[in-house]
């Protein structure tokens, strides 16, 4: 809208900032609410920034221990030696979990399924990002698999698939994997999806995205995930 | 006027619960855990050495920071951290520190950071990640209030072009930078 293409970015990224006085701040919130290309811009960076604060949230360790003025303190080693083993035990699980594009579904079940162990109790988030219908499949695949070995193992089991970007589309109303989402809704398996990709949709659309019944909305998927990440859930990428 | 804080205890207290923001953001510059443990460590032992010239306690922070500014920016003039996009080397280092890092949506972040030129780096993450004001980064950075807006415009700007590009090729894999 040519209302207003006076609102700048670098008013946007003052919003965000919390940089704005009253005057301004109505005045740009105006600008938003009344110009779906700017919201849509607006959303996309306030997401990057959310993304950006939690990949950021818990940066990587230095590989020597620094504690300031506290290193002396006998408790601190043997906290770190318990934190490096849990952090090592996480590797590994990442290491099986962790599949590039280019393996094969069954390299890759066979992996997520070596970790599936008996009678523990499992956590497993499936992400997915794309509406390529391969992907999408793989994806189903891959929670039919991990299901089926955990019953065979009489292993608990909390799974949950995690829709974003072009992924919405897969729990969308009217979606063909409607009756798959549904059975495997059945056994237990959570359907979410991003609020800031249905709010994307919603503006480009220009009406309100529906999902499936079987499907709830989140947030942002990132936070989503990234949380799930931090405690420990296992991670599989379509 | 707290005269006694910079003598007292408290200060050195004070001084260790900065460490978790400096690291975070020093780390968000170079991204080199090494790196970033050691250019914090400079600036707290600065901090410790120069602590008299700490009239304020309320400054701590802000004072802090601009220390670890000077000492990164001594570390890229000594170690000309200009690197090229060409010459980034990306590696996946195995380290189970980078556990919870080795995923798609964090490693893209660092990589999309680390694209960004060092200038644009240092604004974004100060704002971002630790939530300064406009007016307090410039301060920081000895830069004019204008030119944090504008710089912090750009990139958020370019940090979005380069998320896209890597979404548009989909790249596979951990992209970690190591600092040479």
């Amino acid at each position: 809208m040519k209302a207003y293409e006076h609102i700048t970015e670098e008013q946007l990224n003052a919003l965000i900032d919390n940089e704005l006085h009253d005057h301004e701040k109505a005045q740009v919130l105006d600008a938003i609410n009344n110009d779906d290309a700017l919201a849509i811009e607006f959303n996309n960076l306030r997401k990057d920034m959310d993304l950006l604060a939690l990949a950021y949230s818990q940066p990587p360790k230095p590989p020597k221990t620094f504690a300031f003025e506290s290193d002396r303190q006998p408790g601190k080693l043997m906290v770190a030696m318990a934190a490096s083993i849990v952090i090592l035990v996480g590797v590994l699980v990442t290491s099986y979990l962790t599949f590039n594009s280019d393996h094969t579904v069954s390299e890759s079940f066979t992996a997520v399924n070596q970790y599936i162990p008996a009678g523990k109790d499992n956590k497993v988030l499936v992400h997915v990002s794309s509406n390529d219908k391969e992907r999408i499949e793989k994806a189903l695949d891959k929670v039919d698999e991990i299901l089926i070995s955990s019953k065979k193992n009489h292993s608990k089991l909390d799974l949950i698939v995690v829709a974003n970007a072009d992924g919405l589309n897969m729990v969308r109303d009217g979606s063909p994997y409607a009756d798959r989402i549904k059975s495997l809704s059945a056994s237990n398996v959570r359907f979410v999806a991003c609020g800031f990709a249905m709010e994307n949709a919603r503006l480009k659309e220009g009406k309100e995205v529906t999902l499936l019944p079987e499907a709830n909305k989140v947030p942002a998927a990132l936070t989503e995930i990234l949380d799930r990440l931090k405690e420990g859930w296992l991670y599989v990428k379509s | 006027m707290q005269q006694g804080f910079s003598h007292s205890s408290s200060f050195n207290q004070s001084l260790e619960g900065h460490w978790q923001g400096l690291y975070r953001v020093c780390f968000s510059w170079c991204h080199d855990p090494q790196l970033a443990a050691d250019l914090v460590q400079e600036t707290l032992h600065s901090a410790l050495k120069n602590k008299a010239k700490l009239k304020d306690a309320e400054h701590l922070k802000k004072w802090l920071y601009k220390v670890m500014v000077n000492k990164w920016h001594d570390h890229c003039r000594q170690y000309k951290q200009q690197v090229s996009l060409d010459d980034i080397t990306l590696i996946d280092d195995g380290s189970p520190e980078n556990d919870h890092h080795y995923n798609e949506v964090v490693s893209r972040m660092y990589k999309a950071m680390s694209l960004l030129v060092p200038e644009q780096r240092e604004v974004l993450s100060l704002v971002a990640l630790e939530g300064f004001s406009y007016e307090q980064v410039a301060n920081i950075l000895d830069i004019p209030a204008g030119t944090v807006m504008s710089r912090l415009c750009r990139s958020r700007k370019q940090l979005k072009i380069h998320l896209q590009k890597m979404d548009a090729h989909d790249a596979p894999g951990i992209n970690i930078r190591r600092v040479k």
